[in-house]
This record gives structure tokens, sequence and C-alpha cells, in this order.
């Protein structure tokens, strides 16, 4: 798997999206996006609805045409190459199964566009519904397969092509909880065994988080993090996809000293601690913001002692939500700001030690903590 | 890629433009010019109306023996869609809401086959039972009130029209409802509203655009209509119809006058209607501003709630089953009044005897003498040929604009419109206007013109099935055949087509029936001699009904249904999503 440096040959690359702009009707929906996908990643495009992810991979689908900027893949520049002749495939997010055909023609469809001779297609067939695990449906007619099925019916559709990217608009977003994660971890397998690239829609950062390689969190069709998953979840990059990731206790404090990249900051809430900060956050008196995930604040009933290694502020304690695996506290610094507290419920009584409108501490390691 | 659509877009829509602008536009414009041109020289035979030969068109048209004629037709208009309305829409209601899911099917098709057949065979029927020989006239005679004549009255022809409309005051209505939520019947239930209530204020407004395309469709019908009043009455009761038939096809034809009226006709009824259509509009603003002021005063002085414990969705249900008694019983008698006029007619096509005020006894030896009947024979060819000429016609031309209508291009509003224009304007200007094209060119009148004649209004049907039909296609079965490699043309042939042909065959057997079934047109524009069944039907009907007609009539009547059975049959087959 290539390295994360740029030092990467240009045929590396699955997909290039280059300065690509869509407007409709006044509305920007991609703005000016550029992004390399790696051969052979597992690719995704993270964030709200209405962010343009959709309208980007229906870009580099070919269902929509750039206003400006140009689309490549694998060397070829496919930017004014019309959808049914790049090499390409989709998987529709409410699957598109022709309901006038039964599963084998359904995944039939495409191969007489390459070249595939009759004999063998059923054959072809015959594998794809193999590699989703549907063998023996061929017969089988959209309408009396489940919701689970369609889906695997329409990755069969698209992987028979063989196509160099595949492209996956929200695949798992109209199935149950218990499906969605086996589907998961399926697709992530699948992947690795084509070693083709995916790029997968989703607004699910949990998804996002376990299947893919990389991910970019966009927002009003920009890019604000290009990032491997595991990295935009612990140290975004702006506040935007640290609220989206979950991790939206926002913290600011003064700068108090600086030293080089790493600045002493203090906050009215009665906390000190270090951290490392940008270029325009380092002189004294600027005001910092950070956030620290929930699950990396430690409630404690009393005030520890001081020491280096955790910074700690008093909170007042304002509503406890019990959720079987953890607990999640709601707490107030006395400087105002809020913060939500997750606490895995791994001992018997620790839940019980701390009482709503009741006062405690939260201690964080200040390398957990991330500027934004 | 997007302007390429557009412009596929249009050349789909031209067809239709070519058809409907040639055969209707351009005849309603010819029409205006006609009808200030001198009128022909031997005018002396009477017209209906005497008025002075010096009047311009125009002045005789609106003369006041012309105003009372319209302001008859005004009120046969206002008359009908009334009571089409006060019937029709319990009707509705009861198979779209109250019917089991089950019979929902089978009550519209039942309500929709006396549509399918001919008006001309329905208003024989009624002539049959209002007239001399009919059953009425019988019973009277047995019970020794003597005869029973009730054919030349305005009654019997209200009846025929309530009867002949009916159908489409109700499926109109019918469609409303079925989109219907029935869960906002529940809020307002639960919001407190009683059943009447909550008709009034979310069940009413939400169908209102059904009823007013019925009461439009109806309205338009009636005021204009022609064939029932001559049928029935003759010149006894003239309407606005008859009135421009006497100057085309009357005896002493005087076409730009007959033109000048059809125009004032057509501007009369489409503009009544708007005038009704605001009346209406003001009226039930009044009433509901009086109700309101009324229920606010009754709702202060009565206790918000009555018995504790009545939950307010079993309130809703008990409301619905105490009108359930009323709306199945008002059905039935609906469908009997549909029915019974036909199954008369088929009864008295065995009378044994030559004239229908006797009855002889069974005898099927009208049906054997029909089949032989060379003029029949004829009539039946006829009829078949040119319904499968313009059937083809209308499903090619039809299906192009229908696709075309489902995507943006310039033009489209327009192509909307020009859609419903046959349908708008009254049948007989639209007799008038095609007859006005036709003979224009020397292979107008004949049967090939005559298939281009019934192809004009039954391109309409087919265009409006097929748009409904695409208007719940799924777009991105189309996105995913050009993702998997298929062009244009290929993703059209595999995914598109197969999937509007139900729609396609549907429309496609509308138009079979509608032109099966028509008169008006085929009378205008047919060449001299060339009958066709309806033709056949009426000219032998005008002089009297008998066994011998109404044997040819049942035998059409069985036709029609069998074919309109088949399609629905064949459209059941398919399952798509």
């Amino acid at each position: 798997m290539a390295g994360d440096g740029d030092d990467i040959p240009r045929s590396e690359f699955g997909v290039r999206v280059l300065g690509v702009r869509k407007r409709f009707k006044g509305v920007t929906a991609v703005d000016g996006v550029s992004v390399d996908i790696r051969r052979g990643e597992f690719f995704s495009l993270l964030g709200p609805s209405g962010c343009g992810k959709t309208t980007l991979l229906r870009i580099i689908a070919g269902l929509e045409t750039a206003d400006e900027g140009a689309i490549v893949v694998e060397d070829r520049d496919v930017t004014h190459v019309p959808a049914h002749r790049r090499p390409v495939n989709m998987v529709f997010q409410q699957y598109a199964l022709f309901p006038h055909l039964s599963v084998g023609k359904n995944v039939a469809f495409g191969l007489r566009y390459c070249g595939v001779p009759r004999r063998e297609r059923a054959a072809r067939v015959a594998r794809a519904l193999e590699m989703v695990q549907l063998s023996g449906l061929e017969g089988r007619h959209p309408d009396a397969l489940s919701g689970g099925q369609r889906q695997r019916v329409a990755l069969a559709r698209a992987l028979v092509l063989e196509p160099r990217v595949l492209l996956l608009d929200e695949p798992l977003a109209a199935l149950d909880q218990k499906l969605r994660k086996e589907m998961q971890v399926e697709l992530k397998h699948l992947q690795r065994r084509l070693g083709i690239t995916f790029v997968l829609v989703t607004h699910d950062q949990e998804e996002a988080l376990t299947m893919s390689d990389r991910v970019a969190v966009m927002n009003a069709g920009r890019i604000e993090q290009l990032d491997t998953a595991r990295r935009a979840f612990e140290r975004p990059a702006t506040a935007f996809v640290a609220d989206f990731m979950g991790a939206g206790n926002f913290l600011t404090a003064r700068v108090v000293q600086r030293d080089g990249a790493i600045v002493m900051v203090a906050s009215p809430a009665g906390y000190e601690t270090v951290l490392l900060a940008g270029e325009d956050v380092r002189t004294p008196g600027a005001a910092v913001r950070f956030v620290v995930r929930p699950e990396r604040l430690r409630l404690v009933p009393t005030e520890p002692p001081a020491s280096a290694a955790r910074a700690c502020m008093e909170v007042t304690v304002e509503e406890r939500l019990y959720q079987g695996v953890a607990t999640t506290w709601t707490v107030r610094n006395t400087a105002g700001e809020r913060l939500t507290v997750y606490d895995p419920n791994d001992d018997a009584q620790a839940a019980e030690e701390f009482v709503v409108m009741g006062k405690a501490w939260v201690c964080w390691d200040p390398r957990d903590a991330v500027v934004v | 890629m997007i302007t390429r659509d557009r412009t596929t877009s249009i050349f789909q829509a031209l067809p239709l433009w070519a058809l409907l602008g040639t055969l209707l536009l351009l005849p309603v414009g010819t029409l205006v010019r006609e009808s200030f041109r001198a009128p022909p020289e031997d005018d002396e035979a009477a017209d209906l109306v005497v008025y002075d030969r010096a009047m311009t068109h125009y002045q005789a048209a609106v003369a006041p023996d012309a105003m009372k004629v319209y302001w008859r037709s005004c009120w046969v208009g206002v008359l009908t869609t009334a009571l089409t309305l006060a019937v029709g829409y319990p009707v509705a209601y009861f198979i779209a809401i109250v019917a089991k899911p089950r019979w929902r099917n089978l009550l519209l098709i039942a309500v929709a086959i006396p549509f399918w057949t001919s008006l001309v065979i329905r208003t024989s029927a009624w002539k049959l039972i209002l007239g001399t020989g009919g059953p009425i006239d019988l019973l009277s005679r047995a019970l020794g009130g003597g005869a029973f004549d009730g054919t030349a009255t305005p009654t019997a022809v209200i009846i025929s029209l309530v009867y002949c409309e009916l159908p489409f005051m109700v499926l109109p209505i019918y469609a409303s409802l079925e989109k219907l939520d029935r869960t906002l019947l529940s809020a307002a239930a639960d919001l407190g509203a009683s059943p009447g209530r909550a008709f009034w204020r979310v069940t009413w407004p939400l169908t209102r655009p059904g009823v007013l395309a019925g009461c439009a469709i109806v309205y338009i019908g009636s005021a204009g209509q022609y064939v029932i009043a001559e049928l029935m009455g003759g010149n006894k009761f003239p309407l606005a119809g008859s009135w421009i038939n006497t100057y085309f096809l009357g005896e002493a034809p005087n076409r730009p006058r007959g033109a000048a009226v059809a125009l004032v006709v057509m501007a009369g009824v489409l503009g009544s209607m708007v005038a009704l259509g605001l009346l209406a509009y003001a009226i039930g603003h009044a009433i509901r501003a009086v109700a309101s002021v009324v229920g606010e005063a009754v709702s202060r002085s009565r206790a918000r709630y009555t018995a504790a414990d009545t939950p307010a969705g079993d309130v809703a249900i008990m409301g619905i089953l105490k009108r359930l008694a009323g709306l199945k019983t008002m059905t039935w008698l609906v469908m009997l009044f549909l029915y019974v006029p036909i199954l008369v007619l088929v009864v008295f096509s065995f009378n044994d005897g030559r004239s229908q005020a006797v009855w002889r006894g069974m005898s099927g030896k009208w049906y054997a003498a029909a089949v032989q009947n060379a003029d029949v024979a004829r009539a039946v060819k006829h009829t078949l040929t040119v319904a499968a000429g313009s059937t083809l016609v209308s499903a090619v031309v039809g299906t192009l604009a229908g696709l075309a209508l489902a995507k943006r291009f310039p033009g489209r509003k327009a192509t909307a419109g020009l859609i419903y224009v046959p349908v708008v304007i009254p049948e007989i200007v639209l007799a008038v206007a095609l007859l006005t094209a036709l003979s224009a060119v020397p292979w107008g009148q004949t049967a090939g013109g005559l298939v281009l004649a019934h192809a004009t209004f039954c391109t309409s049907y087919v265009a409006l099935v097929v748009r409904a039909r695409l208007a719940g296609f799924d777009r991105t079965l189309e996105e995913a055949a050009r993702d998997l490699g298929a062009g244009k043309l290929a993703t059209f042939w595999r995914v598109k087509f197969p999937l509007i042909l139900p729609g396609i065959l549907a429309g496609a057997i509308l138009a079979l029936t509608v032109s099966v079934d028509d008169y008006l047109v085929t009378a205008y524009v047919r060449p001299v001699g060339f009958d066709t069944l309806p033709t056949y039907i009426f000219s032998k009907v005008k002089g009297g009904v008998t066994p011998e007609v109404n044997a040819v009539s049942t035998l059409m009547l069985v036709a029609t249904i069998a074919i309109v059975l088949a399609g629905a049959w064949v459209g059941r087959g398919r399952r798509t999503s």
C-alpha cells in the first residue's frame, strides 16, 4: 500500500479530481475541489447532506458534467467522456435494479457492451453472484428480494464489468443497523480482495472509519480535511470537522507563554495546560480554541492533585444519560462552557458517585487536545 | 449533454404539434376567417330562427333569439354539473375511502364501462326507457294510465346527460381521493375535528382539484351538447350544439354563419365556465365566513369535551361507519342507474315484434338479421379500419409527446396545454374545425382523412396516460443503464420502453374505444355514404328505437367491453415497481 507522502509517481492514482466546480441554479454544489485518490485505495467522501459529496461522485461517474475542472481515471482524462464509456461503475443508493429483469439479467446487463461473448456471460454472472454470496439467485426478480439482497445484486452488477474504480453512493443507508455493520466489514474485505479503487459517499462517520483508508470531510462544496480516517477522527483540522466527528467539546483559553510551537494557555475556568498551536495563535494574550473528544475526558468526584500529565477543572454536572454501554454526562465549567463526557460503564459503582447539579472535576491528557 | 436532451424532447413533441396544429389550431383560425364571409347565395330556406338577412354573422350569433338558446345551454350545463357532482362525489368517496381495496378496481371498472360504450347507444337506451314501447310506457298502459312518452322533454335530456357524464365526474374525483393521505384524517380527529368538520377542512380542500377537473369536463360536455338533444327531442329543444349543427349539416347550410356561431359558442362555454367558477368560489368563501362565525358561537356555548374517554380515533371511525350505510346504498343505486338502461336495451333487443311499441315475446331473430345485414357489416368494417388507423397514429404521436413532456424543454408548457385543447373544446366545435380543415384539401374527406380526424382527439388520451405513467418513473434506472455501458438508444430500448409499454397499451386501448364510439366527428368528416357503427345506429335511432337497432347496439356493447377487459387483463399481467 502506498505511503502518505507526496512523492508518488502519477500512475499510482486511481482517480484524480482537478479543480472541479459545479453550480446548480446559483448554488455552488462543488466549489473548486481537488483530490487525488490512490489506486487500490478505499476512499470516502464524508459530510452532511448538501455538502456536495454526492454531486462530486456523480461527476466522477459521468452522470453530471462539471462546469470547471477535470477528472482523470488512471491516467486517462475522462472529463468529456460520456458515462457509458467510462471505466467506472456505480452502486446507487436505492440500488436502481431493473424491475422488469431477473437478477441474472440485471447482472448481465452491461456485459454486452464489454465485448463479452454470449457463451461466457452466464459464467461471469455466476462468479459475480458468488462474490457477493448470492449464488443461484439468477432467476429471482428484484421485488422478491430483501433490501440486503438487492444491495448485493447492485454490487454484483457493477463488479461483473471489472471496473477500474467502483463508486458507492450511500450504499448502506437503507439497511438496518445490524445488516449495515455486517456489510461494512464485507465491503472492506471485498475491496481488499479485488484490489480496485473504491470511492464511497456517506454521512455516517462510523461507516467511513470502519471501511476507509482515507477520508475527505466535506462541507459546503469544499474539502475541510483530507486525511486517514483515524487522524480525521482524533485530530480534526477545523471546528466543523471536530463537530461532525463528534468531538464538539470546544474550549477556549488564552496564551500565557510560548516556546516555539508549544504554548502554555490558561483559562478562567481554572486550568492551565500546554498545546501544540498553529502560527496564528502563538502570541501571548491570543485566544486559542481547542477540542477534546468526549471519551478522552475523565470525570472524577474530587479535586485531583496537580500534575503535569493532566489538565483539570471544576465543573457542575448538568445531565446524565445512561446508554447501556456507557454513560454520557453533560457538564459545565466555571467559564460557562458546556462539555460532553463519555464514560464507559466498565466498573460497577463509578456512575453512582456523581449527582446531577452537584460538583465534580474533569481531567484530560494534554496530548488529547487538538487546536481548531 | 443537457442541450442534447432538450433537442430530443423538441423533436418528440413535433409530431403532436404537426397533427394538432394543422387539424385543430389552423382550422379554428380558418373558422374565424370563414365567419366573416358572405353567406351562400341560396339561403332562402328558412333558418331555425328568423332574423334579418342583412345582419352580419356575428350580429346574428348574438341576437336575442340566439341568446335564449345559449342561456338554455348554460342552464343545462349547470344542472348537469350540479347533479353529477352531487351524485358522483359520494360514489367516488365510497370507492376510494370506504370500500375494501379488493373491490376498488372492480368498482372503478364498473363505473367506467358505460363510458366505453358509444354515446349513441347509451342515449338510445334512455330513449327506449322513456319513450313509446319502453318499460315505463308499458307499465303505464298496463296500469291503465295511458301511453307515456317522456322523450322530448328537458328532463329526458338532463337525465341522459347525467348518465353519460357521470363517469367523467367520478373518475377525476376518485383520482384526487386516492392520493389523499388517510393519516391526515386521523390527525384531524386527534386534534378535535368531528368527521363532518374533518371532511370540510381536510378532505374537501385537498380534493378540490379533482372536483374542478370533473366539473370542467362535465360542464363543457353538457353545455356544448348536441347529439343527446337531437336524439331525444329533435327540434323541440334546441341547444347551442344543435343550432350549430343546422348551419353545417342541416338542410340549408350556411357555413360562414355557422362558423361565427361556433366561435361564439366556444367562447361562451369557456367564458361562462370561468364565470361560474368564480361565482362558486365567491359563494364558497361567503359560506365559509358565515359558517365559521356560527360555528364559533355554537362551540363557545358548549363544553369542549363531552364524554370523558372516547378516544378521538374511535370517534372518527364511528363517524365513518355511520356514513358507510348511506354511501354504500347510494353507490348501489348509482350502479343500478348506470346499468339498468343497458340491461333494458339488451332485453328489448329480443323483442319478437317489429315495432318497439308492442312486446311480442322473446326472439333472437334480430341478432341473426344484424349479423347478415350488409349495411351493418360494412359499417363494422369501416369502424374497425378507421379505429385501427387512428389508434396507430395516436399511439405513436401520443407516446412521443408523453415522453417529451416528462422533461424540461422550451415549449413544454405550450405542449402540455396543446394536449388539452381537443378535450376542452366542445365536441361540436371540434367537429366543425376538423371539417373545415379537411374539406380544404382534396384528400381530406376520405377514410384516410377520417383516420387523421380521429387521431386528433385520440392522441391526447395516449399522451396523458403515457405522461402519467412516466411521472412515477425512476430516473436512476436510466442512469444505472448508462453507468453500465448502454448508450442512449440502448437505454431507451432495454429499460425505458419495456417499463412504459403497459402505459402505452393502456392509452392505445383507450384511444381505440374512443375512436370506435365516436359519432359527431365521424358524422361531419366522413365521405358521403361512409357509415361507421355509431353513425349507422344514430340514423336508425332517430326515427325511433327498434329491436333491430338494439341488437346491433348490444353486439357493439359486448365487443367494446371485451376489448376493455382484455386490455385491463393485459395491463395487470406485468408487475413493475
